[in-house]
């Protein structure tokens, strides 16, 4: 048999998927290599800029400012306060709001009676704007627009009413009200369709065997889910300093509800200097990703053998 | 030896545990229905009556506060019309590219092999996982000097081809079979044609599901328009924007009306959809 000779140049379906290749994947890689790989490293650089007199140059004073305003009581900038509202939000969706979606999508995944109406209303913070939620949120706690329940909170009280959310007293607590109020239905979807995917012959076998629902739950439903619910826990916490958008919407910041990722959106939209956000992120930064990397080592030794 | 607990027992038991549950999860629901029946009814009164008395039923419906939103609703001077009009091509817009980048990537790295295929699989997942808090500042920063803020432009930005979707589409890349590419391939035909031809069509339904959830996501999102459009606000943007005109402190009422006329449509695509979505964003074989 004669051997055809394969040349670089000789082979048409080679040098056409090279060039294919290249011309579908250009586009992301330049995506990337321009909106992620050298963003990221200016946002490092930028933790060592400052901007003086019109010129950027290399400076450690923002390290400074940012030690003295965390020790400090700098009357503009409560840096200390905001990381205590960080870990505020972050430990309520922790604590409070991933463990009662999972609760949540457990009774929905056992059809408690109605469970199809239910599945849709919790489904609605999804679909509604949080820019619409947290509008009539804060309408319902105000009464110059007739909030029902600054009303009812007033007639119960015999208190004049006031707008809560204004108030130094309630403007967190009710900032966390509102996050665990809207909190369950994203997470609620991703577990129902875990869920659903467990293998039903495995927990029928198990209800057979006469296992009672807290067993079911601990025992069979969470290691089968692991990979979801591990994904999920390693995706919150890596979020820890940059998700800020209800905060904007309820208070703007005010009576100390600041958490720091609202502070730096808010301070990169009023296009105020990007040097010193930058120190503080790149410090939340040196924190939050060691923590990924431990939580996920830590869920990653739970159930590992879990095979179906 | 622990008594074992009859039948009975546990029935009974799990049944107030129903129970429960069930209570708590009416009321939940509750909440919700009663907010936005109130927004309704008030989106129905007359601006004067919702001053003086706004717990009241309105006397009278007052459904034409939807068409007077549509002909004084103002903000940054765009009309409601416009903020639909940004609405729709932003989120359009985005949705459309991010997703035709996506199963661009998804299929190349699903199956064709060349060096660097691992690592932008990899890539995938870092940029998922890993996000850098200053990164903000530093996308502002940059997007001002390449000229790309407030201007349709920005979509472009869209264009990254990882992310969830990626990773979706790609599972779905892997389970299809490559004897439709080989019998192309016998037929003449090149690599584009086999793309474009059989393998693209073939993610459509996919596409579309993840389509029409990224466009209610963008629909909804105010912070990306707040920062990086504020020439151009959006229906989530512009609601924001909208209470510190001036003009709402007479008209309650019309601000009520905006809110479900941002919140119709997508209320109405996703139930229209919802099937179609459940069914095509299963992860193709991903367990648990």
């Amino acid at each position: 048999m004669q051997e055809i000779k394969k040349g670089k140049g000789s082979d048409p379906t080679k040098n056409n998927k090279s060039l294919f290749l290249i011309s579908m994947l250009i586009v992301p890689m330049l995506n990337f290599l321009i909106f992620w790989l050298y963003v990221n490293f200016q946002s490092i650089l930028n933790a060592f800029r400052v901007e003086e007199y019109g010129e950027v140059r290399f400076s450690f004073i923002n390290w400074k400012y940012f030690f003295e305003d965390l020790f400090s009581d700098n009357p503009y900038i409560n840096i200390a306060s905001m990381f205590k509202n960080t870990l505020i939000y972050f430990a309520s969706t922790a604590v409070i709001i991933l463990p009662l979606s999972l609760l949540l999508a457990y009774f929905l995944y056992k059809k408690i009676r109605f469970y199809r109406y239910y599945r849709v209303i919790f489904f609605l913070p999804n679909i509604v704007s949080g820019a619409v939620l947290a509008t009539l949120y804060k309408f319902l706690f105000n009464p110059s627009v007739g909030g029902p329940v600054a009303m009812l909170i007033s007639t119960i009280s015999g208190n004049p009413p006031q707008n809560y959310l204004l108030t130094d007293e309630w403007a967190l607590p009710l900032v966390l009200l509102y996050g665990i109020w809207t909190g369950f239905s994203v997470n609620l979807i991703i577990f129902t369709g875990a869920m659903g995917r467990l293998p039903m012959a495995v927990i029928e076998a198990a209800q057979i065997d006469g296992v009672n629902m807290r067993e079911e739950f601990f025992k069979i439903m969470i290691p089968m889910m692991w990979p979801t619910l591990s994904t999920i826990i390693v995706t919150t916490v890596a979020g820890i300093f940059t998700s800020s958008g209800a905060v904007l919407l309820l208070t703007g910041g005010d009576h100390d509800t600041a958490s720091i990722a609202f502070w730096i959106w808010i301070t990169t939209r009023n296009q105020q200097s990007i040097y010193y956000p930058s120190t503080v992120a790149f410090c939340c930064t040196l924190v939050s990703v060691p923590l990924v990397l431990g939580v996920k080592k830590l869920t990653e030794k739970l159930y590992p053998d879990v095979v179906y | 030896m622990k008594r074992q607990r009859s039948y009975q027992e546990r029935l009974n038991s799990k049944n107030v545990v129903f129970w429960i549950v069930g209570i708590f999860f009416f009321l939940y629901s509750l909440t919700y229905i009663y907010t936005f029946s109130w927004a309704f009814i008030s989106s129905l009164k007359d601006k004067l009556e919702f001053m003086r008395e706004p717990m009241a039923f309105p006397k009278k419906l007052h459904f034409e506060n939807y068409l007077r939103a549509f002909e004084t609703l103002e903000v940054n001077q765009t009309s409601l019309i416009g903020l639909i009009f940004n609405s729709i091509w932003f989120a359009g817009g985005y949705t459309a590219i991010n997703i035709f980048v996506t199963v661009c990537t998804a299929y190349c790295v699903a199956k064709y092999t060349f060096p660097g295929r691992d690592l932008i699989y990899s890539l995938a997942l870092i940029t998922m996982l890993f996000t850098f808090s200053g990164s903000l500042p530093a996308v502002y920063d940059l997007l001002g000097t390449l000229n790309l803020l407030d201007t349709p432009l920005y979509i472009i930005t869209a264009s990254s081809g990882l992310g969830f979707n990626f990773l979706l589409l790609y599972g779905f890349y892997k389970g299809v079979s490559w004897e439709y590419a080989e019998a192309a391939f016998v037929d003449g035909a090149n690599h584009y044609d086999v793309f474009f031809k059989i393998m693209l069509p073939h993610a459509l339904p996919m596409c579309a599901a993840l389509g029409i959830v990224g466009f209610i996501g963008l629909w909804n999102d105010y912070l990306t328009p707040l920062m990086f459009l504020q020439g151009y606000p959006t229906m989530a943007s512009g609601l924001y924007l909208f209470q510190y005109e001036p003009k709402i402190r007479a008209d309650y009422p019309l601000y009520y009306a905006c809110i479900f006329i941002a919140t119709l449509p997508v209320v109405i695509i996703y139930a229209s959809f919802q099937e179609m979505i459940m069914t095509n964003t299963v992860a193709g074989g991903l367990k648990g």
